[in-house]
């Protein structure tokens, strides 16, 4: 897909630009929608949050003073608002030390192929704190840096590397003896 | 060890399941577009009430000069006009405070 300048893209939307705005959603949903899919776990209520961000970001976007990049302001109103959605439902899960949780590894069968170690990493993925969760999604599947994960979340460098190494180690402590092994979660 | 360094790295790069429908933007853009008129119609609201205002104060201060003789005949009828002006705020203010909130809530 042909892509636009982020300044370019802005000017364009704030001038009214139908087709800017419909570019400006479509290069953003996939990490709107894995921001909040990490958070959130209702498939319904994940949409509705998704729609909630950009609704968000279009009231917003004449804020935007290019002091970042648009999908680091972007992926920050998306994690806030995921934040927002976990406190107003009170599910956050405050515990921050990785070893007192008790993981649900799943039912383990026989042979495997990759990509059921990579369910089976997401459901790890998916019982741990958000902090951890987040760091994790835009560190690996946005390939945000470290500072820029510092902008999104708010956390000090150093935690955010620290959370990073303790969310990495835990999942191969976990994984390594069902490599090569079928996991289904019930 | 290293493998498991490596398989770790792959599954961490692979899509999250979950994914918005195709229409996902179309579906955005109709949702600003209903929202684009609220401001519009309030700001509508907002200049006209201004606009009289400002029709009532300067027809009000050319009377009491003596400037314009035909509206003089309307002062003894001032206090009248400020309390039925007073009276339509009040009521459009309580109707958008309580009975379109109330309405919103269905």
């Amino acid at each position: 897909m042909w892509q636009m300048e982020d300044k370019d893209l802005v000017n364009s939307v704030l001038e009214g630009n139908q087709m800017a705005s419909k570019m400006l959603i479509d290069q953003h949903k996939r990490l709107v929608s894995h921001v909040v899919a990490r958070l959130v776990d209702n498939d319904q209520d994940r949409e509705e949050l998704c729609q909630d961000v950009f609704v968000k970001i279009f009231k917003n976007l004449n804020g935007f003073q290019f002091q970042a990049k648009l999908s680091t302001w972007i992926a920050t109103i998306a994690y806030r608002l995921s934040i927002n959605y976990l406190q107003k439902k009170k599910r956050r899960k405050r515990e921050q030390n990785l070893d007192k949780i008790s993981f649900d590894l799943g039912q383990i069968d026989s042979k495997v192929e990759d990509l059921d170690y990579a369910n089976f990493v997401h459901g790890l993925i998916q019982q741990m704190p958000e902090n951890y969760k987040t760091v994790l999604t835009l560190f690996h599947l946005e390939g945000f840096s470290y500072p820029e994960i510092v902008e999104v979340t708010g956390m000090p460098e150093g935690t955010v590397k620290n959370y990073l190494f303790r969310a990495r180690k835990k999942l191969k402590e976990l994984s390594a003896p069902y490599i090569g092994k079928e996991i289904h979660f019930v | 060890m290293e493998d498991l360094d490596k398989q770790l790295e792959n599954a961490l790069k692979k899509d999250i399941v979950f994914k918005l429908p195709e229409d996902f933007a179309e579906k955005i853009l109709v949702k600003l577009d209903a929202k684009d008129i609220k401001p519009d119609r309030n700001l509508f609201w907002w200049i006209s009430g201004l606009g009289m205002l400002l029709i009532m104060l300067a027809i009000g201060t050319l009377a009491y000069s003596g400037s314009l003789i035909m509206f003089k005949s309307l002062i003894p009828y001032t206090s009248w006009f400020l309390t039925v002006t007073l009276a339509i705020s009040v009521i459009q203010v309580l109707d958008h405070k309580l009975v379109k909130k109330h309405a919103k809530a269905y």
